[in-house]
């Protein structure tokens, strides 16, 4: 037999490895994963690296709580969520970048759907014939369509009946979960660019406002594909935490107000640490989106009050017992309204006049009842109207008071009396609500919303129970659906509660408004 | 051909040229079941002033020959009150409301003209500058015309609103206080008020009216009325309008005639409350039968 020369093998070997490069290898296009999503979709989710750091993402408790809403107990999450068959799945196809999807309102199938698409690069034709030998009792190989092969995969336990339809593509696994099977042919259809994509849209890819691994954005349902969306990017921290930003659109000339150092200290002195939400905001800015919104009577009156020359600011907080209120005998906290005013002895006209002119225009008849709290006068807002409303116990009804610096709305009398009253027993020391003002000044924000969620999940438990109690008994059968929304609501709530606390702030980015949040971990 | 009734009186656009006189129509609700509002040219309702008020003790009412003789004392529910009560319900009609007002001061008629400024549904001010002024001593409003001016003026300043004082009728010169309105800025004027009268009684020597003087309105003043509209539209350039004893088309058109551009029905409502909407359709009916095309052709038509 004739020997080979060496260059023989070393040319064989090359062709070979060439081969096997040309045949595994393929380009990274991360443009293409957005290829396979359909263009109406509402809301999008890009993941990189989830398989790398999915250790540390799992264990963050926000996660469990999550599950918990939805009905898995935190030990089967744990167990899931830390399983190798979870990393293995995870190992396969989120190694690089995972981008998940949801369309309302598939062509094909008129129904909504989960759409997802994975970049495997070379693995995916490992992962091709894995599929093709795979002996899987809830894994079939359906018909191939566009020339891409398609598997169906019914797993055990989904909901409605879906099923997760699979085809691989160039170096992407593609796919959709739903109950039509007939919903693939979409994603393939805007694949093959058959049928319009989200690759199409420049504005739903490259204006994904920063490069964090974990980001998306998500738009209402409409008409119009390409109408503007909310983009977000998350971040999870260590400690169990979660930060992000939200990018919301916003007017172009909006920019960062300078908030008076005094603004909002006479009701800082009554809210102390009392509150467990509270939420500050750029009086203009809150002036500005009712007049954009709520282009109505009580819209404009609303936005007329805020109207001010000076610079401003406006508040919200949420009370529990025991300044608490009750409406229509439930019980339920206090929310109150504060905002600065220029002329504070111009108030209670201003209100007046605002009463006058809803009360030409709705049969309301809105009268201020003139009570005091020790020298302070409040102002109990009744009705002349025979209405439900007129017919509330005195202490349930609406109340403001028009305060040094401010002017104070509470959603019912009894908890603004006792609020006042209180605070002028107490001394008026440096509260949690004071911080909030201060950590929205510090970062430079038009909006700072801080909720103490222990607390807040107590608050709106109760709110929910009492009303759900109350439901139960006017109407023990009919009420049976509200009821059961609103146990779903407390599982929510509860889920939320472990975090401890949420911050956001709320500030102008080039022509959007920021929104920056923290969720739990330490301050 | 159906004649052009329309008509524009100091910016508030009617449908035709009659109007109720203030205090004679109440607030609206309470004709609503007897006349279809949407058919008048607009709706004056009862005086407001600035807060509650309960008006005189009685009797407050005694008929006279050809006429009536009131002292109500503007009982009403005062800015807030009527707008709470009565604005939702006017605003279901496709009529404009003017708004007659009343105050004891002129910071008074100041506040209750600003508020009004901005109550949707309010399509304009009659001025009552009738009552005693209490701050500045005896002197009426309506009947000294300094103060007439400085009244007329402050309510300008303060409101946006078409703005129409009401004249007094018993004055020297009804052309000076016409003039006067005009140049103080009013849109339109009205006249006349009821006419200061009293009644008494022969046999308890008493007054009729337990405020002992008060007011006479009713076809006994038509030609009083008559007259000083006559003179105060050949004064100004602003809309005129005339009220005064008007019980029919034919009273009306008399009115127009010399130059008011509407007229107002008072006292002749309280005998048969739709005697307005016979107004319109008598002018309506007039204006066909002499072949004129719009109810401007009529106003002013008088040959003196």
């Amino acid at each position: 037999m004739k020997r080979r020369p060496l260059m023989f093998w070393v040319l064989l070997f090359a062709g070979i490895v060439a081969a096997s490069w040309w045949t595994l290898h393929i380009p990274r296009d991360p443009q293409a994963l957005f290829r396979a999503i359909p263009a109406q979709a509402t809301w999008l989710t890009t993941h990189k690296n989830l398989a790398g750091r999915w250790t540390d993402i799992a264990a963050n408790p926000l996660l469990a709580s999550v599950a918990s809403a939805l009905e898995m107990e935190p030990e089967e999450w744990r167990e899931q969520a830390s399983s190798e068959n979870t990393q293995e799945f995870l190992d396969l196809l989120a190694r690089d970048e995972i981008v998940l999807a949801y369309v309302p309102e598939m062509r094909s199938t008129g129904e909504p759907a989960w759409v997802f698409s994975a970049w495997l690069g070379g693995r995916s034709q490992r992962l091709r014939w894995t599929l093709n030998s795979l002996k899987e009792a809830s894994l079939r190989q359906a018909a191939s369509r566009n020339g891409w092969g398609v598997w169906v995969w019914t797993p055990k336990g989904m909901r409605d009946g879906s099923r997760i339809t699979l085809a691989l593509v160039e170096g992407m696994l593609i796919g959709c979960i739903s109950p039509d099977t007939l919903a693939i042919e979409d994603v393939l259809a805007c694949y093959d660019r058959q049928l319009p994509s989200l690759a199409d849209d420049t504005g739903a890819t490259t204006s994904l406002t920063d490069d964090s691994a974990d980001r998306g954005w998500f738009r209402m349902s409409g008409p119009n594909p390409w109408g503007p969306r909310i983009h977000y990017s998350l971040k999870f921290l260590p400690g169990g935490a979660l930060a992000g930003k939200v990018y919301a659109p916003s007017a172009p000339s909006m920019a960062t107000p300078v908030l008076p150092a005094n603004s909002l200290s006479d009701f800082s002195d009554i809210m102390r640490d009392i509150p467990s939400v509270a939420l500050v905001a750029d009086r203009a800015l809150v002036r500005g989106w009712i007049e954009g919104g709520f282009n109505t009577p009580v819209g404009r009156e609303v936005a007329g009050l805020l109207h001010g020359e000076e610079p401003g600011a406006l508040a919200f907080s949420l009370v529990g017992d025991p300044y608490s209120g009750r409406f229509n005998a439930v019980r339920l906290p206090t929310l109150l309204a504060a905002f600065t005013v220029d002329d504070p002895t111009q108030v209670t006209a201003r209100v007046n006049a605002a009463f006058d002119r809803l009360n030409a225009i709705y049969p309301w008849g809105l009268v201020p009842q003139l009570a005091m709290v020790g020298t302070q006068r409040v102002y109990a807002i009744e009705s002349t109207a025979g209405s439900a409303y007129s017919k509330m116990e005195a202490n349930e009804r609406i109340a403001y008071a028009p305060l040094q610096q401010s002017v104070l709305f509470s959603s019912n009398l009894e908890g603004l009396t006792k609020l006042l009253r209180d605070a002028r027993r107490e001394a008026t020391e440096r509260g949690r609500f004071a911080e909030g003002l201060q950590r929205m000044r510090d970062g430079h924000a038009l909006g700072y919303l801080w909720i103490d969620l222990e607390r807040s999940a107590k608050l709106l438990r109760l709110a929910v129970t009492a009303w759900s109690l109350k439901l139960m008994i006017e109407d023990p059968m009919g009420s049976q659906p509200t009821r059961q929304k609103l146990n779903e609501a407390k599982a929510w709530i509860d889920s939320l509660a472990p975090q401890k606390t949420l911050e956001v702030w709320a500030r102008p980015h080039q022509d959007l408004l920021e929104y920056e949040f923290r969720l739990g971990g330490e301050e | 051909m159906t004649p052009n009734l329309s008509t524009n009186i100091g910016g508030i656009q009617m449908k035709n040229p009659v109007m109720t006189a203030s205090g004679t129509f109440g607030y609206g609700p309470e004709y609503a079941e007897l006349v279809d509002l949407n058919q008048l040219g607009a709706i004056v309702v009862k005086g407001i002033c600035l807060n509650e008020t309960k008006g005189n003790q009685t009797p407050r009412t005694a008929e006279a020959a050809s006429g009536l003789l009131n002292a109500i004392g503007l009982p009403g529910p005062g800015v807030a009150g009527f707008v709470r009560e009565y604005m939702p319900f006017l605003r279901q009609y496709d009529v404009p409301v003017i708004v007659n007002i009343w105050g004891k001061t002129i910071e008074e008629y100041v506040e209750v003209a600003a508020r009004f400024d901005s109550i949707p549904g309010v399509a304009g001010l009659e001025v009552n500058v009738s009552c005693p002024n209490i701050k500045e001593g005896s002197a009426l409003f309506g009947t000294d015309l300094k103060m007439f001016e400085r009244v007329v003026k402050a309510i300008r300043n303060a409101t946006r609103l078409p703005l129409m004082p009401k004249l007094a009728p018993n004055v020297a010169d009804i052309a000076e206080y016409a003039r006067c309105a005009e140049a103080c800025g009013a849109d339109a004027i009205s006249l006349i008020n009821s006419f200061p009268a009293m009644s008494v009684n022969i046999e308890t020597r008493r007054p009729m009216l337990a405020n002992k003087t008060g007011g006479l309105s009713g076809p006994a003043i038509k030609p009083i009325a008559l007259r000083l509209v006559w003179l105060a539209a050949q004064a100004v350039k602003i809309p005129v309008v005339g009220m005064g004893g008007i019980a029919s088309a034919e009273d009306a058109l008399e009115f127009l005639m010399v130059g008011a551009r509407a007229v107002a029905v008072g006292t002749a409502s309280f005998i048969h409350p739709d005697t307005a909407l016979k107004v319109v359709r008598g002018i309506e009916q007039f204006l066909a039968e002499k072949n004129l095309a719009t109810v401007a052709d009529w106003v002013g038509a008088f040959d003196p």
